[in-house]
């Protein structure tokens, strides 16, 4: 197993106040190595919020999250950046490029928080990934001059740079016409399978759900 | 809903946002309005001063070393129907009891009750004896209140000029007890001057009569004060004429019965040329020259000290001389025996040279008639009244041990009568001096009548003969006042920066309030609006900030000049010099510096929001990386390439091509590096924008971040870039200018020492034997210089000066000594002084400090000054050469033969600069001082004096500098917003960041290092362009251009930077520290 979310507690605004709106409520779940899950849910019900909890971006009120037997809601924040970094990836709804970079610089960027340089392991990962998504070709260019779907193509590249344990993909077809996100799709699960990483996706696909190992729904704060 | 309440519901729903760049709008209202207003204030002021100065005096008569008859005042003004009153100036000086204060440079003022219909103040009237009033800033410096009493000592005023021969110097000055009757204030002439400048003299009235019989005057004056206002000069002039008498020549006449003649004297003992010639239509005059012999001389024997006089005898040749039987008897000597006549010549500053002239006796006669005229002998003060030859004060050495008894017994039988006579024509020969050529006319009695004497005199002589100026006072002074410095100008020049800092800093406050509502934009495209009709309605909302901006900014700028005004008037005191500044404010500056700064606004508003909408339409086709034209890049290429190279080149070639370090072209070099650098950044950043990246690093993502948006990177660099290269340029020239003082090239001329006195120096400094006499043993070399009263043409006169004081100064002595920023061309840099005394065609060449021919003046090298001489005659001064800045500053110089000839009875030197062995240079001033104290002797080093200047240029440098440092927190200003907004738009950057597991750290510094590298290329470029400006500064021996200051100006600089972008970096990644609302 490679997370665990136990009792996990979250809510928004003042517990004293009327205000106080309970987003998730003694919610608990398990994510196996390799496997890939999806996270359905209404608009509001607290999805995103439990992917920010899992990305670490945010802290549960209550509970525990274990990521391969480690505790890790109690590390501080530097520990924490350091976990995302080479624990997890994250795909979100935008490709969320940055656009004074170009792709090449962009897929490399994470690994600049644990290396002065990227260096020639990192370079030779990042173009296997780039060829293998189709964009090698494009990896001077800079975001502005790339189509949505190369862009949140570049976005996977990106997640998979560090070779995490885990990727976490926020609705990340949401922004696609039928066609790209079909694709994303395809690649998504084919990545997850060929380099053996687990994948949380959120999103209100059903077409895309359905191509996970498990799909859960998240209603009133629970996952069922 | 009408288009005016979008624009009003606009305007108060941003408020704040518009409040900021309405403030940014008021800094620059408040600036440049500010400066218009100081610009008005002064030259209100100096115009004011005008009126405090002179009272209600238009036009004054003046004269240098000539005194006339004071009721030539009741006279003029009876014939012209206005007020004149008679003054006598002196200068002297003031020291209290016991002598623990003195203060040179008195201005004596000498008046009668007249004085009080022009000075618009009744305390003037009935002064008697002793009692005098003084001005305030006298009565502070001395410590004096009403009753008490100092001594007041005066410059002697002599009606015969003080240099010429056998006028005894003995007495240069008297002395009295004065008591204050009353303490002057601006209001009562506290301040007058008759001088274009706005520094008040020190004061001091006295009556009219109290200071004639001081100097033994009977009823004399020098000045004439009038208030003509309908009058202009030459009306006033002509006026004189018909009123001046030979008295006002120093003429007298004297009946010889004896001989049946009327003789014309002249209290100034020589008579011009132009005097014998008003009179020659008498018919029969014959003019006479007397003269002082040391000896006559035959075969060892010796007669000392005799007159010898000229006799109309047709049959004396020049060779001959008529002796009388005393002296005949005396020598030996018969008709035909060779006689040696010794006498001496004297020149400049009474140097004395003995020289013979041999004589054979065509005749011997006894002393009687003719021969026995004692007349003949000048009026010589110390000589004519003298009881024995013992007493003789004769201005010349005088042996006693030479004088026998013999020679008492003939002066007391015979005082002066001569002992013997020459031709005329020899004796004009050998004794005619710039001072006249004779020393009495002799008229035969029956020819000569009053009337006609007086006529002859009136149809030939006029007021200029006589050296005697009129000159329209109020109208030069107004004159002098709105063409001084500008000082609009000049604050508009030294605030220029904050100027620009504040306009920026409004261009990045409105760019930022449009940033924030670019989705608006997007909502009024939808509805309908037209880009125009968008652009109109931002645009109004824009001017709207503006006009209420600019309107607070008035008030800002009323602020703003009374703060400056406050400076000016205590800490920058010395650009001003003047305790009478007062504010003017003109609607019309108000209005001028309001609708400059609203158009300057609404100009950068629109330019704003055509960028704006150019970027947005940009966006909207995906074309981030817009390249500007060709035409732009090919331009940018090629201005850096040319600047940087002409800014080198001009460098290179001063340093190893030029004879003399040109300050300026430096500055002019700097301003091209700044230019070229600041160029080069733009190119480096463009290119970093285009770069290839394999190698992907913090540093290669800073590259890129930092040309992302290269408007504002390049912004910040600009400022900084900007304000370092003006303050540290301002900043080390302050420093720089006390340089060198010791070096013969320096401003100084290697003289140690500069001394003024407040009454002349009749001997040369140089003459041991002199000296000795004087208890001076120390040896030093001195300059002097004779005077000529004019305007202060220094910085320290914000008025324009026409007429500078002029100095007669001796070539020889500069030979190889200061340095010249200019000359004409015609002339070899090292023979500039030589050719002040080489020939002009009519004209006299002078040399100023280039300063004051270009500031003081106005003028250019090859221009020329026009002065009248003592003669009346029309002077022409050509500007040859401009010193560079120097202790003659204010001066302007010419030989000393030259002003010798054109002012022949100016007496002694009142300016001296002395050079002394370093050993002996305490000793020196010492003895100086001790000696000449009564002169009123001042002395200072003469670096000093150099830094008096120099604080004047230092003290518009620290105006400069605290603008300049102005400008730099409103730089910071402009860094914090540019910051601000930029994380503002990197939120969700950051935001990526954190979630790609970038610590809050890594990101921190990776901000940090971004900024403060666009920070350091900002100082960098500032500090290589301030380098190269101040270069001959830096490399001029003995600098004290501190590294030290520079090293803390530019750590100030870097750590004000670093501190504001740290903050605000730091402030922006906390504020950010939900970043799942970003994603959310």
């Amino acid at each position: 197993m490679i997370l665990q979310l136990k009792n996990i507690f979250k809510g928004y605004g003042d517990p004293q106040k009327n205000n106080f709106r309970r987003v998730l409520e003694d919610l608990n779940l398990e994510v196996d190595t390799n496997q890939k899950i999806a996270i359905a849910g209404p608009s509001g019900s607290g999805k995103t919020t439990l992917l920010n909890l899992i990305g670490t971006l945010d802290q549960p009120d209550s509970g525990e999250i274990t990521f391969k037997g480690t505790k890790i809601t109690g590390y501080s924040q530097g520990q924490l950046a350091h976990f995302r970094n080479l624990e997890l990836g994250f795909i979100f709804q935008l490709h969320h490029l940055l656009p004074q970079f170009t792709i090449w610089e962009n897929v490399l960027l994470p690994v600049l928080p644990i290396k002065k340089i990227a260096g020639k392991a990192e370079k030779e990962w990042a173009e296997h990934l780039l060829r293998k998504v189709g964009i090698w070709e494009q990896r001077f260019q800079k975001p502005s001059e790339l189509s949505g779907g190369e862009c949140q193509r570049t976005a996977v590249v990106r997640a998979l740079i560090n070779k995490p344990q885990l990727i976490l993909a926020d609705e990340p077809t949401g922004a696609l016409d039928e066609q790209n996100a079909g694709h994303l799709a395809q690649l998504l699960n084919h990545i997850s399978g060929e380099e053996g990483v687990s994948l949380i996706i959120v999103t209100h696909s059903s077409e895309l759900a359905s191509q996970m190992d498990k799909v859960y729904h998240l209603k009133n704060g629970e996952l069922k | 809903m009408t288009r005016l309440n979008l624009i009003f519901n606009n305007f108060t729903y941003y408020i704040k946002a518009n409040i900021l760049t309405a403030l940014g709008v008021a800094i620059s209202t408040a600036v440049l309005t500010g400066g218009l207003i100081i610009g008005d204030s002064v030259t209100y002021s100096l115009e004011q001063s005008v009126s405090f100065r002179l009272g209600k005096i238009t036009h004054i008569v003046t004269t240098v070393d000539r005194y006339f008859r004071s009721e030539l005042a009741q006279e003029l003004a009876a014939k012209g129907a206005f007020e004149v009153a008679p003054a006598l100036i002196l200068e002297g000086m003031a020291v209290t009891e016991g002598g623990g204060e003195r203060v040179n440079k008195v201005q004596f003022i000498a008046i009668d009750n007249q004085f009080d219909k022009i000075s618009k103040s009744k305390i003037f009237n009935d002064l008697n004896d002793n009692e005098v009033i003084i001005s305030l800033n006298l009565a502070e410096r001395l410590h004096l209140k009403q009753g008490d009493n100092f001594v007041a000592r005066i410059k002697k005023g002599s009606l015969m000029p003080m240099n010429a021969p056998f006028v005894s110097d003995a007495e240069t000055s008297v002395s009295f007890r004065a008591l204050v009757k009353e303490i002057a204030h601006s209001q009562n002439m506290a301040l007058f001057n008759l001088k274009n400048a706005q520094t008040p003299p020190y004061n001091l009235f006295l009556s009219l009569s109290r200071l004639n019989s001081l100097m033994k005057f009977k009823n004399k004056a020098n000045r004439l004060l009038i208030s003509a206002p309908a009058l202009n000069n030459k009306q006033i002039t002509n006026l004189l004429d018909s009123c001046i008498t030979p008295e006002d020549a120093g003429l007298k006449v004297k009946e010889l019965s004896e001989l049946k003649e009327t003789e014309i004297k002249s209290e100034r003992i020589f008579i011009d040329n132009q005097i014998i010639e008003a009179f020659k239509p008498f018919g029969q005059t014959h003019p006479v020259l007397t003269y002082f012999a040391n000896s006559m001389e035959y075969e060892g024997k010796s007669t000392p000290y005799s007159f010898i006089s000229t006799i109309d005898d047709n049959s004396l040749d020049d060779k001959s001389i008529i002796i009388n039987d005393w002296v005949s008897a005396d020598l030996a000597v018969e008709v035909g025996d060779s006689l040696l006549v010794k006498y001496y010549e004297i020149g400049p500053l009474r140097q004395l040279v003995e020289k013979g002239t041999k004589f054979m006796i065509q005749k011997i006669v006894p002393i009687a008639g003719r021969y026995g005229d004692s007349d003949l002998m000048p009026s010589l003060p110390g000589m004519s009244d003298a009881g024995h030859c013992r007493d003789w004060e004769a201005g010349v050495p005088i042996k006693l041990g030479s004088i026998r008894p013999k020679d008492e017994a003939y002066w007391n039988k015979f005082k002066g009568t001569p002992k013997a006579f020459i031709s005329l024509k020899k004796a004009r020969q050998i004794w005619g001096n710039r001072f006249g050529t004779y020393t009495a006319i002799r008229i035969s009695e029956n020819i000569f009548t009053e009337k006609k004497y007086k006529a002859l005199f009136t149809s030939s002589i006029k007021s200029l003969n006589l050296g005697i100026l009129v000159t329209s006072v109020r109208k030069d002074g107004l004159n002098a006042a709105r063409n001084g410095v500008d000082f609009s100008q000049l604050f508009l020049g030294l605030s220029f920066f904050l100027l620009v800092a504040a306009l920026i800093l409004t261009a990045l406050l409105f760019l930022l309030n449009l940033d924030n509502r670019k989705s608006e934009l997007g909502t009024l495209l939808m509805l309908g609006f037209t880009r125009n009709q968008i652009r109109r309605l931002f645009l109004s909302e824009g001017a709207l900030i503006a006009l209420i901006g600019g309107l607070f900014g008035l008030g800002l700028a009323l602020i703003y000049t009374k703060l400056i005004f406050l400076a000016l008037n205590t800490l920058w005191w010395s650009a001003v010099r003047t305790s009478v500044l007062m504010i003017d404010i003109k609607v019309t500056t108000l209005l001028t510096g309001l609708i400059t700064t609203v158009c300057l606004t609404v100009m950068t508003i629109l330019y704003l929001l055509s960028r704006s909408f150019k970027r947005q339409a940009m966006e909207l086709q995906q074309n981030h990386d817009h390249e500007p034209k060709p035409f732009i890049t090919w331009t940018k290429k090629w201005g850096m390439v040319i600047a940087i190279s002409v800014s080198i080149g001009l460098a290179a070639f001063q340093l190893t091509g030029a004879d003399k370090l040109n300050p300026s072209l430096f500055f002019i070099s700097g301003g091209l590096m700044l230019l070229g650098l600041i160029l080069l950044a733009d190119y480096v950043l463009r290119q970093n924008r285009r770069m290839i990246i394999n190698e992907i690093s913090f540093d290669s993502i800073s590259k890129r971040n930092r040309s992302q948006n290269l408007g504002r990177s390049l912004t910040v660099i600009i400022l900084f870039a900007l304000s370092t290269f003006l303050v540290l340029s301002t900043g080390a020239n302050s420093e720089g200018l006390q340089t060198d003082v010791n070096e013969k090239g320096s401003g100084t001329g290697g003289f140690k020492y500069f001394a003024e006195t407040s009454v002349p120096v009749l001997f040369s400094l140089n003459d041991n034997a002199r000296l000795k006499n004087e208890g001076i043993t120390s040896r030093f070399t001195a300059a002097q210089f004779s005077r000529i009263d004019g305007d202060d043409a220094s910085c320290l006169n914000l008025n324009r000066a026409s007429n500078p004081a002029i100095l007669g100064a001796d070539p020889s002595f500069f030979v190889d000594r200061f340095s010249f920023d200019t000359k004409c061309p015609e002339i070899g840099l090292k023979e500039v002084w030589k050719a002040m005394d080489e020939p002009l065609n009519r004209v006299i060449p002078a040399i100023a400090d280039q300063t004051v021919i270009q500031w003081g003046l106005g003028k250019n090298i090859g221009d020329t000054l026009i002065y009248r001489n003592e003669l009346g005659d029309t002077l022409r001064l050509k500007l040859i050469a401009g010193l560079s800045p120097s202790v003659f500053q204010g001066y302007v110089l010419i030989s000393n033969n030259n002003f010798l000839k054109n002012f022949p009875t100016s007496s002694g030197s009142s300016l001296f600069l002395i050079d002394a062995p370093k050993e002996s240079q305490k000793t020196t001033m010492e003895e100086l001082k001790s000696v000449f104290r009564d002169y009123g002797w001042e002395m200072t080093t003469a670096g000093e004096r150099l830094n008096e200047f120099n604080s004047v240029a230092n003290t518009y440098l620290s105006i400069f500098l605290a603008l300049g440092v102005l400008g730099l927190i409103l730089g910071t200003i402009g860094l914090a917003v540019v910051l601000a907004r930029t994380l503002l738009e990197r939120t969700s950057e950051i935001a990526i960041l954190l979630a790609l597991g970038f610590t809050r750290r890594q990101v921190f510094r990776s901000l940090v290092w971004e900024y403060a590298v666009l920070l350091i290329w900002g100082v960098l470029i500032g500090f290589l362009s301030a380098v190269v400006a101040i270069l001959p500064n830096l490399i001029s021996s003995g600098s004290k251009a501190s590294f030290y200051t520079v090293l803390l100006i530019i750590t100030i600089i870097l750590c004000n930077g670093i501190i504001w972008i740290s903050l605000l970096s730091w402030g922006g990644i906390r504020k950010r520290s939900s970043i799942i609302n970003q994603f959310a």
